[in-house]
């Protein structure tokens, strides 16, 4: 990086010396038409502009204008966001952003005129977060566009987006929406000031910044949640959260959260109250089962065989009197082998990646089977237990629960089920003590919040969402009057 | 960070604290039996199972003899340890075993935190190393096959509730005695052929299976399997699901006691050989039955009596009814308190063509 600091500590001091600097680069242009009636300079970066808008709307007004000021320039050329300035690190910056500087004269002044090129994806359906029912829009890279389809869905006043620029290097605009009365005022502030507090040089995606801006970064549990569904983000933002957009990243970071948001799958506020209930407790079901489905079968089998019944006895120890290793590591072969399909079938262009999955699954399952390496009843367990984990609607919940198994496997063998408790209560002082901004992870549970139980770990019906929740601590608790929702007239075809 | 180190190596310092007792490297046992072995030592009988990847299960007994429950563990040489008694599904012994008393071999079950409390104990007519030793045609094995036998005995037939911790119970609570299932083996099979009576330990009498319906109506309210009653007119009539309610009404116990047992049941006939069931043939069968029970049920006591045990628990019933309950004096009153049975019937449905 040296290199770069000292460039920087020699900055050019006039618009010759940074015209002289940037021709370093083969994009910079510099053009000078002094032939003409009306002599001009055009300075910008070409593939950051763009050359139809240059040459439709700036060109010709400038060839047209007799007059010989930047100030009448500005009132003809029909582009908004024109400026005058003499002012250096702005020209720079403004070069930088797609702008072209145009000088009548040698001089130090520059007339600035935004005609950057914009490329970006067209809209495409959410990939991570599919959802059967519901809208498929995602958010796409572009930050402009993400926030119109924000603004489209909340076409509020109140609606607020703060900007601020992160990055040294890659000058990174990140956005941060909220409802104001809606949003609690100190939430707002705290991401803001965490925001402006960040020092870092590039921001790729979004996760850098969730990353930095979590409260307890040693934590492996998502303290924000990234999403690309717009719905979600509206949902969350009219219960009070705040949205994190960041220029290039098509995930957007939703918090504060608490454990029970990384349960919810948008689709469950299309089906039924009482459906979507019993779907969010199975997910909790399928999350308690994929963590400890391996490690209860470590444990029972090395040290409490009297758990299982004497009928099941019988098929267990048959299915295991073949095998050579203890539980343990017959456990660990497993679970790395579908880690390592999982990953790979994660790096493999896609249409190898589904060859992979069935051959791995199939082949390399029953192969272990028949190979006496595993029994056939681990072989269920594992498979199920990497299933269960996928029933997460929250990707990097996904990967939290995977990680979760392997010191629990490593628990159960040392101290068998008694090793289990013991993990278990470490994992749930660590969730009792975690925090999302400041809000406690764990919260409509303990702290208890009943009046959050609404749409918690079960979804009640919209009558009962009457007020918003008071885990963010808003001003604004009203949602809607409740009392009208009830009536549900028939209207007669008499009645008017 | 030293404190998440120190976590770590102490967690794994406590490794051998905990036995490995991999499932399929340990021999597991599901029924254990205990005879009069030689020169005072016990003779210990088990069978234990092998499974083999086809799922097919080979049964294989062991025999061996030492003075105690444990001991015996020791004698087992070819067998490799642990042995571990955490499935243990019966525990048999044999007749002149139980006379001579059971505690010594139980107590290690009921002391041991690995051992079941729902195990059953049942006393062997003749030699319960026979008995295990005896190769049945039993697919599961003779452990779990007497198990389910016992379990659907109590749950379905006439058998009343018993198992370890059930002994337990009523060995160590005052005013009452245990009983346990009485087992006999015919040339291929095993049959419950009654209840042993218990004196604390040791076995000191024998319900036999019409005994053993009998005890268990009027024992406490409860639920029983089939009974076919025979009628003075020579036809025959069959009683299915009868449950009774039992109270026991105990006065003056500390002085001049006497005890009223009071007995509902609620029957359904489901078969008789008569012509047809009428009115009056359904009252003479709950006629019938009453005094039966009461016959039967007034000999049972007068033997419990007579033999100082009280497997119905009558003292233990009198101490809950009386204010200062004087145990002492009632050991001395009990075999000559008067008892009462008083029995009602109540035949319920008598099939769907009525």
């Amino acid at each position: 990086m040296k290199w770069f600091k000292r460039s920087a500590s020699e900055q050019p001091s006039t618009l010759e010396e940074m015209v002289i600097d940037l021709k370093q680069s083969i994009d910079f242009v510099s053009y000078e038409n002094k032939a003409s009636e009306q002599p001009y300079r055009l300075i910008y970066f070409a593939t950051l502009i763009d050359p139809e808008q240059l040459h439709r709307d700036v060109l010709p007004v400038i060839k047209d204008c007799k007059k010989k000021s930047l100030e009448e320039l500005k009132g003809l050329i029909p582009i908004e966001n024109i400026e005058i300035s003499s002012k250096l690190p702005l020209i720079q910056e403004r070069l930088l952003e797609g702008y072209v500087a145009i000088q009548l004269s040698r001089g130090s002044s520059a007339l600035l005129v935004n005609i950057s090129l914009r490329k970006s994806r067209d809209l495409s359906a959410p990939e991570i977060e599919f959802s059967v029912m519901g809208p498929k829009e995602g958010l796409i890279e572009d930050l402009n566009t993400n926030l119109n389809l924000i603004r489209r869905r909340i076409p509020h006043p109140r609606l607020r987006m703060k900007e601020i620029t992160i990055g040294s290097i890659t000058k990174t605009k990140v956005v941060v929406a909220f409802i104001e009365g809606v949003a609690s005022e100190q939430n707002i502030n705290t991401v803001m000031q965490r925001l402006e507090d960040l020092d870092f040089d590039v921001i790729m995606d979004s996760a850098f910044i969730g990353q930095m801006l979590e409260d307890n970064s040693k934590s492996v549990f998502p303290q924000m949640i990234d999403t690309e569904r717009t719905d979600r983000i509206t949902g969350h933002l009219n219960y009070g959260a705040f949205v994190v957009l960041t220029e290039g990243s098509s995930n957007a970071l939703i918090g504060p959260i608490n454990f029970g948001q990384l349960l919810v799958s948008f689709e469950d506020y299309y089906l039924g109250w009482n459906l979507a209930s019993f779907f969010r407790v199975i997910r909790m079901v399928a999350i308690l089962l994929s963590i400890i489905a391996t490690p209860l079968y470590v444990a029972v089998l090395t040290y409490h065989y009297e758990l299982f019944p004497s009928k099941l006895l019988a098929t267990l120890i048959s299915s295991r009197s073949d095998i050579p290793f203890a539980p343990v590591i017959e456990v660990l072969f497993l679970e790395v082998t579908i880690d390592l399909l999982r990953e790979a079938g994660a790096r493999m262009p896609s249409k190898v990646g589904q060859t992979l999955g069935i051959v791995g699954g199939i082949v390399i399952g029953t192969a272990a089977v028949e190979a006496s390496l595993t029994s056939n009843i681990l072989l269920i367990l594992v498979a199920l237990s990497a299933l269960a984990s996928f029933t997460t609607p929250v990707y990097r919940m996904t990967n939290t629960i995977r990680f979760l198994r392997y010191p629990l496997i490593v628990f159960a063998q040392l101290l068998g089920l008694i090793g289990v408790a013991f993990f278990g209560l470490f994992v749930l002082i660590h969730l009792l003590r975690l925090t999302s901004f400041g809000s406690p992870y764990l919260a409509p549970l303990y702290p208890p919040r009943v009046k959050d139980w609404y749409d918690s770990f079960f979804r009640m019906p919209y009558v009962m969402h009457n007020n918003r929740p008071q885990f963010f601590r808003g001003h604004n608790q009203k949602r809607f009057n409740d009392k009208k929702n009830h009536q549900k007239r028939m209207v007669d075809f008499d009645e008017q | 960070m030293k404190y998440i180190i120190s976590l770590i190596v102490l967690s794994l310092s406590l490794t051998g604290c905990v036995n490995e007792e991999i499932i399929d490297q340990i021999p597991i046992l599901f029924i254990v039996g205990y005879d009069k072995g030689e020169e005072g030592k016990v003779k210990g009988t088990i069978s234990l199972q092998t499974f083999d990847p086809n799922q097919e299960v080979d049964t294989q007994s062991f025999v061996a003899e030492a003075y105690t429950s444990k001991g015996l563990r020791n004698q087992l040489s070819g067998l490799p340890k642990p042995i571990s008694i955490g499935k243990m599904a019966v525990i048999l012994f044999g007749e002149d075993m139980a006379e001579e008393g059971i505690i010594n071999m139980l107590d290690s079950f009921i002391r041991d935190p690995a051992a079941g409390r729902l195990t059953y104990v049942a006393v062997v007519e003749g030699s319960s190393g026979d008995l295990i030793t005896n190769e049945f045609q039993y697919l599961q094995g003779i452990g779990p096959f007497l198990q389910n036998l016992l379990k659907q005995a109590v749950d379905h037939g006439n058998m009343p509730e018993n198992n370890l911790h059930l002994f337990d119970y009523k060995y160590h609570g005052e005013g009452m005695d245990a009983i346990v299932p009485l087992l006999s083996q015919k040339e291929s099979e095993v049959k419950i052929s009654g209840l042993a009576l218990l004196d604390d330990d040791k076995m000191v009498g024998k319900l036999n299976l019409d005994e053993m319906f009998m005890f268990a109506l009027i024992q406490k309210s409860s639920k029983t399997g089939l009974y076919e009653l025979a009628l003075p007119d020579g036809n025959y009539a069959n009683l299915q699901t009868i449950k009774s309610k039992v109270k026991y009404k105990v006065s003056n116990a500390n002085t001049a006691p006497s005890v009223d047992i009071i007995v509902e049941l609620n029957g359904n006939i489901v078969e008789y050989t008569g012509e047809e069931l009428t009115k009056e043939s359904k009252s003479e069968i709950a006629q019938t039955m009453e005094k039966k029970i009461e016959d039967n049920g007034l000999r049972m006591v007068k033997m419990f009596q007579e033999l100082g045990i009280d497997p119905l628990a009558i003292g233990d019933h009198a101490r809950s009814q009386t204010r200062n309950f004087n145990f002492s004096k009632w050991y001395d009153l009990y075999p000559n308190v008067p008892i009462m049975i008083d029995v009602k019937v109540n035949i319920g449905e008598s099939g769907i063509i009525d």
